[in-house]
């Protein structure tokens, strides 16, 4: 199935997203994409398939928050943590995120059309090395668009992200761009995979859990998070905008305490703000010279 | 499309005030009734909680409220689901200290040692005085067992060496110890170590030098619609059960409960 969909949405659908529109839409949605086995032991089909019926979901989960006016979408496909799981289910997935990102290669031209920009986040290093090359490329390929922004976090866990930001930051240490004097809480924060995004305002955990597990621990500090039993294959536009409907009325309270803990720190003097921006470029750059790294393997 | 617009924006607005009508209402109505005094909360007759391996009967026939919770706790604990560290999230805009003591007393006589209170503004830290005392008035009534168990009240994040795990910890928080803990031990690390050498283990080692540790349970307090965590330590919150209760004020015994029954029948599967 597609990555882009066409929406239909019916007419009473669509009143309800005009009405959710009259209020503060959320820049940056988060999901948690739970429940595709349960679906799957539920309506008696193989693991895989539930996996991906969870795939078509996100699709049109994609188009609705396009239409809602939700510019960036960040979601847990697969956590380190999964790789414990039993090796077939683990193959599974692999094949199958290499089928879904081999249909987004094709599908580009589609996404530029639409200026989607893809990223994934996490730690790719621990993916096989023509999963790593696909990721990638997908990435390279869509770079350049701004309308709206896929965050797929895939071998992602939060404190495995936090400790890569650590290392970054000591390697700046290490190469004598960075004093220890420099490390902020905003520093660490730029040097996370998500450093391009926006924090999330949303974050939707479906089939009933009520932990982050490990997903966006500091990215959702002043966030609104929206657990619902619903299991992700079943998730209904319904269960979107009723979520939207919670991060309006918890604006208030989280606006106040995300300004509160801005407004508590420490502002770099402008002779470390020089240093931080020269550093936060080295790394860049030393990031995309391992991207090049993968594209150019065999 | 001028009309058309204008119904949506009304319908918009009424949807979203219906809640805040019904949080005016009772708040209004908590402040012409006084905070309940009258702890001896009475379960209702033949209630029994269903846990996933057992039934929990809650009968009539206790009465003592704190007899009942170290009931529920040692079945929790027989169960091995009680929370060692249960975080209290409060949402609301006041505080009141001699509600959060009670609320305290419940979680100790359940047998839930270490107890933090969040609150992002810091009005909860800027009693660590008065809840000392208060704390150590109301543990001196308890049930011989606990009566002997001395009370710690710390700001914020504690080293291991002022941490005793024998005696009852409650922890003040606000914003000011959730991310900059993480950049203090960065700071730390980063002197100290090549960059090669810095695993995840290596960082949670550094994180594990305080307490206290990882909260199993989180409950937020308030009427805010769905769950936040409003700068409480990031680290810290990786697998915690986000739970929500009504206002503190307005809290009872029976709520706590259930939520520490919902937390018990819990089950987690680490990835897998």
């Amino acid at each position: 199935m597609s990555w882009i969909q066409e929406s239909k949405l019916k007419w009473y659908e669509t009143l309800a997203v005009n009405i959710l529109k009259c209020g503060f839409i959320p820049k940056h949605v988060a999901f948690i994409m739970d429940g595709n086995r349960r679906f799957a032991n539920k309506s008696g089909v193989k693991k895989i398939e539930g996996h991906s019926k969870g795939f078509d979901k996100l699709a049109e989960v994609l188009q609705w928050c396009l239409l809602l006016g939700v510019n960036e979408v960040t979601v847990y496909a697969f956590s380190i943590e999964n790789f414990r799981r039993s090796e077939e289910e683990v193959d599974q997935l692999m094949s199958l995120a290499r089928e879904k990102f081999q249909r987004l290669l094709e599908e580009k031209d589609k996404l530029n059309e639409h200026g989607i920009s893809i990223r994934v986040i996490g730690n790719i290093g621990l993916l096989p090395a023509d999963l790593q090359k696909l990721v990638v490329e997908s990435m390279e390929s869509t770079k350049s668009n701004t309308e709206a922004v896929l965050n797929i976090a895939f071998s992602y866990t939060s404190r495995d992200e936090m400790t890569h930001a650590v290392r970054e930051v000591a390697w700046g240490v290490q190469e004598d761009l960075l004093k220890i004097d420099d490390i902020s809480e905003d520093l660490i924060q730029k040097c996370l995979y998500t450093r391009h995004s926006l924090q999330p305002d949303l974050l939707i955990r479906t089939s009933g859990e009520v932990r982050l597990s490990d997903f966006l621990l500091w990215q959702t500090t002043c966030c609104t998070l929206y657990f619902t039993p619903v299991l992700w294959p079943e998730f209904a536009i319904w269960d979107l905008c009723r979520s939207i409907l919670h991060y309006q009325k918890n604006l208030p309270v989280l606006e106040k305490a995300r300004k509160n803990s801005c407004d508590g720190r420490r502002q770099p003097t402008s002779e470390n703000m020089d240093r931080i921006e020269k550093f936060l470029s080295q790394m860049e750059v030393k990031e995309s010279r391992t991207r090049n790294q993968i594209l150019t393997q065999a | 499309m001028g009309i058309l617009r204008l119904l949506y924006v009304i319908v918009h607005f009424l949807i979203t005030h219906i809640h805040n009508l019904h949080v005016a209402l009772s708040e209004l109505v908590d402040r012409i009734k006084p905070v309940i005094k009258d702890r001896t909360y009475r379960w209702p007759a033949d209630c029994h909680v269903l846990l996933t391996a057992t039934t929990v009967k809650l009968g009539a026939n206790i009465k003592d409220e704190s007899l009942l919770l170290q009931k529920i706790g040692s079945e929790l604990k027989r169960l091995n689901k009680l929370p060692i560290h249960v975080a209290c999230l409060l949402t609301e805009k006041d505080v009141n200290i001699d509600r959060m003591i009670v609320i305290i007393e419940w979680f100790v006589s359940m047998g839930v040692y270490c107890i933090s209170l969040y609150d992002h503004e810091g009005c909860i830290a800027s009693c660590q005085d008065e809840i000392k005392i208060k704390l150590k008035g109301v543990v001196a009534n308890l049930p011989n067992g606990l009566r002997s168990k001395s009370i710690a009240v710390h700001k914020g994040f504690v080293k291991k060496e002022f941490f005793n795990s024998d005696s009852i910890n409650v922890f003040l928080m606000n914003h000011y110890d959730g991310k900059s803990l993480f950049t203090q031990v960065t700071r730390r690390i980063v002197d100290e170590l090549n960059y090669s050498q810095i695993d995840q283990s290596v960082v949670e080692q550094a994180m594990n030098q305080f307490y206290p540790k990882e909260p199993e349970l989180m409950v937020q307090f308030g009427s805010l619609l769905s769950n936040t965590t409003l700068g409480y330590s990031p680290w810290h919150l990786r697998l915690t059960q986000m739970m929500r209760v009504p206002n503190h004020t307005r809290l009872r015994v029976d709520h706590i409960v259930s939520t520490m029954l919902e937390y018990g029948s819990c089950q987690q599967r680490f990835g897998k």
